[in-house]
C-alpha cells in the first residue's frame, strides 16, 4: 500500500470533481438546512477542504463519499449553531432545524445512491421514443389509466399496452446494473416505475 | 390528529402546522422512527431534484478562495534529498508561512472591508424567517429575495427587497434602517412594518403595525407613515395613496393565516397559490369575478379542504391533477 505512488488531486482534476459533483450536494444541503446561502457555504466550504487535505482518493466512490462526510458533518455544525440561536422551542423554524438534526444524524452516505438513481432513470426515460415516452410518462407520473391515455393520445388500448411493455423492457434493460443486488433493491425507488408493470 | 405519515407528506411539502411538527420531532425521537424517516427523505430528495447542474457557486470563486493558500501547497511539494537542504527548507519554509499568515491575516481584513453581498432567496413552498446581523427579524414570503452586503450594520442598514416581507426592525437610533425596492425607498428607525413590492406588480404596498416609517418613491417626496396606516404606490400612474387599515389582514400571513375581506374568488385563489404549491385554472372564466368571500384561512388547513369550503359556496366542479414536485393544477368549471 505505502510503496503505491499516488498522485495528489491536479487543479484540472479538482475542476472535474467540482463541476461533477457541486450541484449534488448543494441539493443535498439544501434538503437539511433550508437556506440557499448556508448551502452554498457549506458544500463551497467542504470542496475546499477536499482540496487542501489532500487525500489521495483513489476512485469516484472514495471522493464521493468522502464529500458527504464533509458535507454532512459542516451541515451538522450550522444546524447545532443555529440551535442556540432560537429563544423557544416551540417556533416552527426551531422544530424544522431539530427534525433535520435529527434526520442527518440517521442519513450516510447511501443518500448518493437515491441521486445518482434518479439521474440515470431521467437519462433512461429520455431515451425512449417519443411516444413510448409520452405513454409511460402518462401511465407512471400522472396516473392515467390505459384506457384514458389511449383517449388523450388517440391510440388503441392495445398500443397503449405495448408502448408500456416496450418502455418497461428497454428501462430494466438499461437500469439493469442497479437492479441485480436483490438485497439493496427493496430500498431503491427505480422499483417504482419497473414493478408496476 | 392526523397519522404520521401524512405529516411526514405535509412536512416534505412545507405545509405542517406547527402542532405537526412539534409531533414529529418527538416521533423522531425513537431511533427507529428516525432511520424510517430518513429513508423516506432520501426518497424525498431523490424526487424533484433541481434541473439545474451548474454548480451553484462557480468553479473560479472556490478556486479564488483557495488561492492565497496555495503557496503552502507547492512548498510542501518540492522534495529535497539532503537531510541539511531538508532543515534550511523547512526553516524557510516556516518563515516563508508565517509571511503568509502574515498576508493572509491583512488579506482577511481586507476582505472584510471589500464589498461583499449576501442574498436570501425565500424557498417557493414557505415563509423565510431571517435575522439579519443588526437582530432585525424579516419574515419572507415564498419567492421573495432580499440582498445586503457586508458593509451592513457598520454605518447604515441598507436591503434592497423584491417580493413581499415583514420586518420586525431592531431600534438604533444613529442607524436608521432603509428597504429599498426598484420604485422607492422606505426609511425606519425601530418598528413593525409590511413591504409588498413585488417588480412588476401595479401596486407596491407598506403597511406600518407600530413605530413610524418614512415612504418615499424614487422620484418624489417623502410620506410619514402612522401605525394603522397603508400606503399605496400605483407603479403605474406614480400616485401615492394613504389609508386606515386593519393591518391584521395585511401582515396575517407571516403567521400562516389568510384572511380575506370581501375578495372576489380570483383574488383568493391568487393568494392561495402564494401559500399552497399549487396552480388554479379557471376553465369557466365568469367564476373568478362573480363571487366574493370574507373569512380566514390558517395555513394548517389543507388545500382539499379550503376547497372543499369554497364548493359549499359555489356551483362549480373542482378537479386536482398532481404534479409533484410542479405544482398541482385545480381546475375550477
Amino acid at each position: 500500500m505505502a510503496n503505491k505512488k499516488l498522485k495528489p488531486l491536479q487543479k484540472n482534476e479538482f475542476e472535474t470533481i467540482y463541476n461533477r459533483f457541486f450541484h449534488v450536494y448543494y441539493d443535498i444541503a439544501q434538503r437539511f438546512l433550508y437556506h440557499e446561502e448556508d448551502a452554498k457555504n457549506v458544500v463551497q466550504d467542504a470542496f475546499i477542504k477536499l482540496w487542501e487535505n489532500e487525500i489521495h482518493l483513489q476512485n469516484d466512490d472514495e471522493i464521493k463519499n468522502y464529500l458527504f462526510i464533509l458535507v454532512r458533518n459542516r451541515s451538522l455544525n450550522v444546524i447545532r449553531q443555529r440551535k442556540k440561536q432560537f429563544q423557544t422551542t416551540d417556533q416552527p423554524e426551531y422544530l424544522i432545524n431539530s427534525i433535520s438534526h435529527k434526520l442527518l444524524e440517521k442519513t450516510g452516505e447511501d443518500i448518493l445512491l437515491y441521486h445518482e438513481l434518479f439521474e440515470k432513470v431521467q437519462q433512461a426515460i429520455q431515451g425512449l421514443s417519443p411516444q413510448c415516452k409520452k405513454v409511460f410518462q402518462l401511465s407512471r407520473f400522472e396516473d392515467l389509466s390505459n384506457k384514458e391515455i389511449a383517449a388523450v393520445l388517440d391510440i388503441s388500448i392495445k398500443a397503449v399496452e405495448a408502448n408500456i411493455t416496450r418502455a418497461i423492457k428497454q428501462l430494466r434493460e438499461e437500469l439493469a446494473p442497479y437492479l441485480i443486488s436483490k438485497e439493496a433493491a427493496p430500498k431503491l425507488p427505480v422499483l417504482f416505475y419497473l414493478s408496476l408493470s | 390528529m392526523r397519522n404520521i405519515h401524512e405529516i411526514i407528506a405535509r412536512f416534505f411539502q412545507g405545509q405542517a402546522s406547527q402542532d405537526e411538527l412539534k409531533k414529529l420531532d418527538q416521533w423522531l425521537d425513537d431511533d427507529k422512527n428516525a432511520h424510517e424517516f430518513a429513508d423516506l427523505h432520501k426518497l424525498w430528495s431523490w424526487s424533484g431534484q433541481a434541473a439545474d447542474k451548474k454548480p451553484a457557486v462557480p468553479f473560479s470563486e472556490t478556486w479564488e478562495k483557495i488561492q492565497p493558500r496555495q503557496t503552502g501547497k507547492n512548498n510542501q511539494a518540492q522534495r529535497f534529498n539532503s537531510f541539511f537542504i531538508l532543515r534550511y527548507a523547512a526553516i524557510a519554509f516556516l518563515v516563508l508561512n508565517l509571511g503568509w499568515w502574515g498576508s493572509h491575516f491583512f488579506y482577511q481584513k481586507q476582505n472584510q472591508t471589500a464589498k461583499q453581498d449576501f442574498s436570501i432567496r425565500a424557498t417557493p413552498y414557505a415563509n423565510s424567517i431571517v435575522t439579519l446581523p443588526d437582530q432585525t427579524m424579516v419574515c419572507l414570503r415564498p419567492g421573495s429575495t432580499l440582498d445586503y452586503d457586508n458593509g451592513f450594520n457598520a454605518n447604515k442598514r441598507e436591503v434592497l427587497l423584491n417580493g413581499e416581507a415583514y420586518f420586525d426592525v431592531t431600534r438604533q437610533t444613529d442607524k436608521p434602517f432603509i428597504v429599498k425596492t426598484d420604485l422607492a425607498q422606505i426609511k425606519v428607525l425601530g418598528t413593525k412594518f409590511n413591504v409588498s413590492a413585488q417588480q412588476g406588480a401595479p401596486i407596491y404596498q407598506t403597511t406600518l403595525v407600530e413605530g413610524q416609517v418614512e415612504f418615499q418613491p424614487n422620484s418624489g417626496k417623502k410620506y410619514l407613515l402612522q401605525p394603522n396606516q397603508m400606503l399605496e404606490l400605483n407603479t403605474q400612474k406614480n400616485t401615492v395613496t394613504i389609508s386606515e387599515v386593519n393591518t391584521n389582514l395585511y401582515v396575517a400571513w407571516k403567521d400562516g393565516k389568510i384572511i380575506f375581506r370581501d375578495e372576489t374568488l380570483g383574488n383568493i385563489t391568487k393568494q392561495l397559490e402564494k401559500i399552497y404549491h399549487v396552480q388554479f385554472i379557471y376553465q369557466n372564466t365568469k367564476l373568478a369575478d362573480s363571487y366574493r368571500f370574507s373569512g380566514t384561512i390558517h395555513r394548517e388547513t389543507s388545500i382539499g379542504e379550503v376547497i372543499k369550503m369554497l364548493k359549499i359556496s359555489i356551483p362549480m366542479e373542482v378537479e386536482r391533477k398532481e404534479r409533484f414536485p410542479e405544482p398541482d393544477l385545480i381546475y375550477l368549471k
